[in-house]
């Protein structure tokens, strides 16, 4: 590797010129340096056409998308053709206005479920990792032996005991969620409460809650942010999968993982109301991971 | 231990580096960094050369570059040349510059991080002197690192080595792991390590930066003993002109990526030419007392280095002409300079 | 000392789910006896019902009879099949083990060679795939993916069966994973059939920690390639190969260890979605027909076993980790 250089030396024109390089700066360059990441990018921007759609969703859907209306006996399970770019499902709906109406409950899945999580997890983790000791054990004993239990059974065996529904779901996922944040909080606060700020900010005599949500908290947001992001992509994961064994929304909720649930029994015949909603999970989900991961590198570059 | 030296030849003669008008760019996420400008350095057969100078002036880069480990792309060189052994590195195949590498000595900065913390001594050093002997053959190394007789030779050969830096119990060393060993005694195993090829260059980069100041002292007298014993060259890069006067024969002082003075190092710390080397010489602490005086400023934003002479902003006689680069002159006797003060020119 | 403590540790844990999980179950308003009975039962049918289940008497009393019945191996009675839970747990266990280690080994298997490819030929076109793999990987909703895979692999194309774990007779029980049960026995017309049965659901489940694998060793590998002693290796000129199998990878491959650990309760958790669909005469898929039905004693002993099996794998990835680390290992 060495030697092509240096070949490519011999034949280099030895330009004398020291042209000064421009430097951006503030937000412009911390943007740019973001967008470096294209795929990072096209996650941030797959994530805000979701957003737009789940908001305008009932003045944008081609077709109705309220339950009477929609029904339609006469074109049941159409495959998909001009009037019906995702075909029609098992009652004439059309799976475009469907799949586009269920982008606002997966996103709410995500903000709710993160919501929650972050609410609980996060104040656990300052207080496991500031206070130490005993109260330290006991608050990461807890998170272990929530941890030991696989996220997706718990989720779904409280949805079920507080009476399946999709807001159930969402708080379900929520209090198995908390266990990621506590452990970031944690590991974090360990790492810093020895920094010299947090020192300075114990001499001069600021309260304990002072420290950890004004000192601690806001210089750990960062990894808690890539957390967040990556989490969101899971949890909607989750949540799709908890309606899919009929723990979650329940039909006729246009809930993606429900539409697949009801779909399935159509197959193979009927591919199409099964295969789009699974694309809008996917596309949702990688566009999370993308955000996250291109955060995660634009923090560590940082 | 059976030398291999089929391949390849050196030459004993030339110089056993010689780097003539030396410009390298790095291509980085921000730009283009103009890190070397105008390094030239010759190292001959058992001498020992210094490369002095601040933090971030290109002599790490200049190390790496002759080991071989600079990563090229993002590093190109533009212009100037590179000889190694009498060989132009320009033409050479991979795989003899590789081959060349079993004549360099290494002495890295920090001892502690550069010996695999999963291997015994042992492992890491037969590992290396079974791979010297095996020809860069990757199947004749699997062989023979299986071979119980060439093991057990390799591993008295790397006792042997240990013994060579002073180490009294080397079969006990040999079982430890690094973190089990003291900084100086891993430093110690480093100059072993290093002697396992067939040295012709060592390269020492800051050695004892990382050392306590009572190890120090020993691992510089330890490294002067074995490079005369072993009848090495050396390079040793340094901060510290107390060390450089010690044991180099020859000094070049680096700034911004140029060699701006070089010549024998007691003329030259006692009468600096270049500004810049006074300035060095004067932030030495002095037994007679009086603060050290700082050179104000800092290394130049590679990005965008001043035109011409880069220390001109930070040079207390700098002039017009400096706006233009200094041509290196020779003022005595193996004595060059490249600033502006000096030369025909001159008034 | 120190295994003591971790054993201790690990109690507490289980002891820890088996007493959240209890009182879940009795706190939330879900409804057992409706659930058993149907909705037909008299009052006196459904009042008898639950002093036979002992839920008549205060928690704490019903915890110490459930923990005391666990000493005996006694799990309770499932509502859904009359029998002990432990009993159905232990004839169902083998079907998902060997559907979680197949997937787990095909993680392994894939993943591990396509990370360190990743990391020794950094930004070409290998790492470039592999990044996007590990981004994508994790991201399919495992249903769904069963759903098209069986649409494809196994409707569309016939390559597989769709749902089951064998269609002949099941080999000979031994250990009651039929891939090995078959090899001792000789009986390779049913290895063949169990292999075509696992092939689906192993890709499915195997799809995110295959994903995860493959960024964690390339990751991995990229920081123990930072280090200095790999330079310091290169400028001794020892070979890249040996540099990349023999030093590095050993480093790089204890961190991924312990994402091992990680990996195996969402493997567990995937199977639950994975045997609902392919229909897996599993524990998993038992778990889950017991938490819709909400058959008390089914969801704890499942959940119990479960965890039983995450802390143990836990443990000796741990330990293996230390093993493999001389830093950890001297410091003790």
């Amino acid at each position: 590797m060495a030697v092509t250089s240096i070949d490519q030396a011999a034949v280099a024109v030895s330009d004398q010129a020291e042209a000064a390089p421009v430097r951006k700066t503030g937000f412009r360059r911390r943007f740019a340096r973001f967008a470096r990441n294209r795929l990072a990018l096209a996650g941030a921007i797959c994530l805000l056409v979701l957003l737009v759609v789940a908001v305008l969703a009932p003045w944008i859907v081609p077709y109705p998308d309220d339950v009477a209306d929609s029904l339609n006996f006469d074109a049941v399970l159409q495959p998909p053709s001009l009037a019906h770019p995702m075909g029609t499902d098992e009652v004439g709906r059309d799976v475009l206005t469907r799949v586009m109406a269920g982008a606002r409950w997966s996103l709410s899945m995500a903000v709710i479920v993160l919501a929650i999580a972050v609410t609980i997890g996060v104040p656990l983790g300052l207080f496991a990792g500031y206070y130490g000791g005993a109260l330290e054990q006991v608050l990461m004993r807890i998170t272990d032996g929530f941890s030991a239990i696989p996220a997706l059974v718990l989720a779904l065996a409280i949805t079920v005991l507080l009476g399946p529904s999709l807001i159930n779901a969402m708080i379900a996922i929520g209090f198995v969620w908390w266990r990621s944040f506590a452990r970031i909080a944690h590991g974090q606060t360990l790492s810093r409460k020895q920094e010299t700020y947090v020192t300075v900010a114990k001499s001069l005599g600021a309260s304990d809650m002072h420290i950890m949500f004004r000192e601690i908290l806001p210089n750990i947001s960062s990894p808690l942010l890539v957390a967040i992001s990556l989490n969101a992509g899971y949890a909607v994961l989750t949540g799709t999968a908890l309606s899919f064994l009929g723990a979650g929304a329940r039909p006729p909720t246009p809930e993606w993982g429900q539409m697949v649930a009801a779909s399935r029994n159509y197959l193979p015949g009927a591919w199409w109301p099964s295969l789009f909603p699974g694309i809008a999970i996917f596309i949702t989900v990688v566009s999370f991971n993308l955000l996250g991961d291109g955060l995660r590198d634009y923090f560590s570059e940082e | 231990m059976p030398d291999s030296l089929s391949f390849p030849s050196v030459s004993v003669q030339a110089p056993v580096v010689r780097l003539n008008g030396l410009r390298m760019d790095f291509h980085t996420g921000d730009g283009v960094e103009q890190v070397i400008k105008d390094v030239t350095l010759r190292i001959d057969p058992g001498e020992i050369v210094g490369l002095v100078g601040e933090s971030g002036c290109g002599k790490s880069v200049t190390a790496k570059l002759l080991l071989g480990i600079l990563p090229m792309p993002p590093a190109v060189v533009k212009a100037g040349s590179i000889e190694m052994f009498g060989r132009d590195l320009a033409g050479l195949p991979s795989g003899e510059r590789e081959a060349l590498k079993k004549f360099v000595a290494y002495v890295p900065q920090d001892p502690s991080a550069v010996l695999n913390p999963s291997f015994t001594i042992a492992t890491q050093m037969i590992d290396m002197i079974v791979w010297y002997e095996s020809d860069r053959k990757l199947a004749t190394y699997f062989r023979k690192r299986h071979t119980r007789t060439v093991v057990s030779r390799a591993r008295d050969h790397a006792a042997h080595l240990l013994e060579k830096v002073y180490i009294a119990d080397p079969e006990q060393v040999l079982r430890r792991y690094p973190v089990q060993l003291s900084g100086g005694m891993r430093q110690r195993v480093l100059l072993a390590m290093a002697l396992s090829g067939s040295p012709q260059l060592m390269i020492a980069d800051e050695p004892t930066t990382a050392l306590d100041v009572t190890v120090q002292k020993r691992t510089i007298d330890l490294l002067k003993d074995l490079v005369e014993r072993e009848g090495l060259a050396g390079l040793y890069i340094t901060h510290d002109l107390g060390v450089a006067r010690e044991i180099c024969a020859r000094t070049y002082v680096m700034y911004a990526g140029t060699t701006v003075e070089n010549g024998p190092t007691g003329p030259l710390l006692d009468a600096p030419l270049h500004p810049y080397t006074r300035g060095l010489v004067e932030a030495i602490p002095s037994l007679e007392g009086g603060l050290p005086r700082t050179i104000p400023g800092q290394v130049p934003d590679y990005l965008a280095p001043p035109r011409g002479c880069r220390f001109a902003p930070r040079c207390p006689e700098a002039f017009e002409r400096c706006r233009e680069t200094p041509e290196r002159v020779e003022q005595a006797p193996g004595r060059q300079v490249a600033c502006w003060l000096y030369g025909k020119e001159a008034a | 000392m120190r295994f003591l403590r971790r054993v201790l540790n690990m109690l507490v844990v289980l002891l820890f789910v088996s007493l959240l999980m209890f009182v879940l179950v009795r706190v939330l308003p879900g409804d057992p006896v409706g659930a058993a009975l149907g909705d037909g039962a008299t009052k006196e049918q459904v009042e008898k019902f639950r002093v036979q289940m002992g839920m008549d008497k205060p928690l704490q009393v019903q915890y110490l009879a459930y923990l005391r019945g666990l000493l005996d191996g006694n799990f309770g009675v499932s509502l859904m099949e009359p029998r002990d839970v432990g009993t159905i747990v232990r004839e169902r266990l083998p079907a998902t083990l060997e559907l979680v280690l197949c997937s787990l080994a095909l993680a392994i298997v894939v993943g591990v060679p396509l990370g360190i490819l990743a990391a020794t030929h950094r930004n070409g076109p290998v790492d470039q795939a592999s990044r996007l793999w590990s981004l994508t990987g994790v991201s399919f909703p495992n249903f769904w993916a069963a759903l098209m895979l069986q649409l494809v692999l196994g409707a569309a194309l016939s390559l597989v069966p769709i749902t089951g774990r064998i269609t002949g007779p099941p080999p000979e029980h031994i250990t009651g994973l039929y891939l090995v049960d078959a090899l001792l026995s000789g009986n390779f017309k049913a290895m063949g059939d169990a292999a075509r049965h696992l092939i689906t659901p192993t890709i499915v489940l195997a799809v995110g920690p295959l994903a995860q694998i493959t960024s964690m060793i390339r990751s991995s590998m990229l920081d123990e390639l930072a280090k200095p002693y790999v330079g310091f290796s290169q400028a001794v000129g020892m070979p890249r190969f040996l540099i990349n199998y023999k030093y590095v990878l050993r480093n790089a491959f204890s961190s991924t260890l312990t994402l091992i650990g990680f990996l195996f309760p969402l493997m567990i958790g995937g199977a639950f979605v994975v045997e609902k669909v392919f229909a897996w005469p599993g524990v998993a898929r038992f778990g889950a027909d017991a938490i819709l039905a909400n058959d008390y004693n089914a969801i704890v002993g499942v959940t119990l076993v479960i965890c039983l099996f995450v802390v143990v794998v836990n443990f000796v990835t741990e330990e293996l980790y230390v093993a493999l680390d001389p830093r950890i290992r001297l410091e003790r």
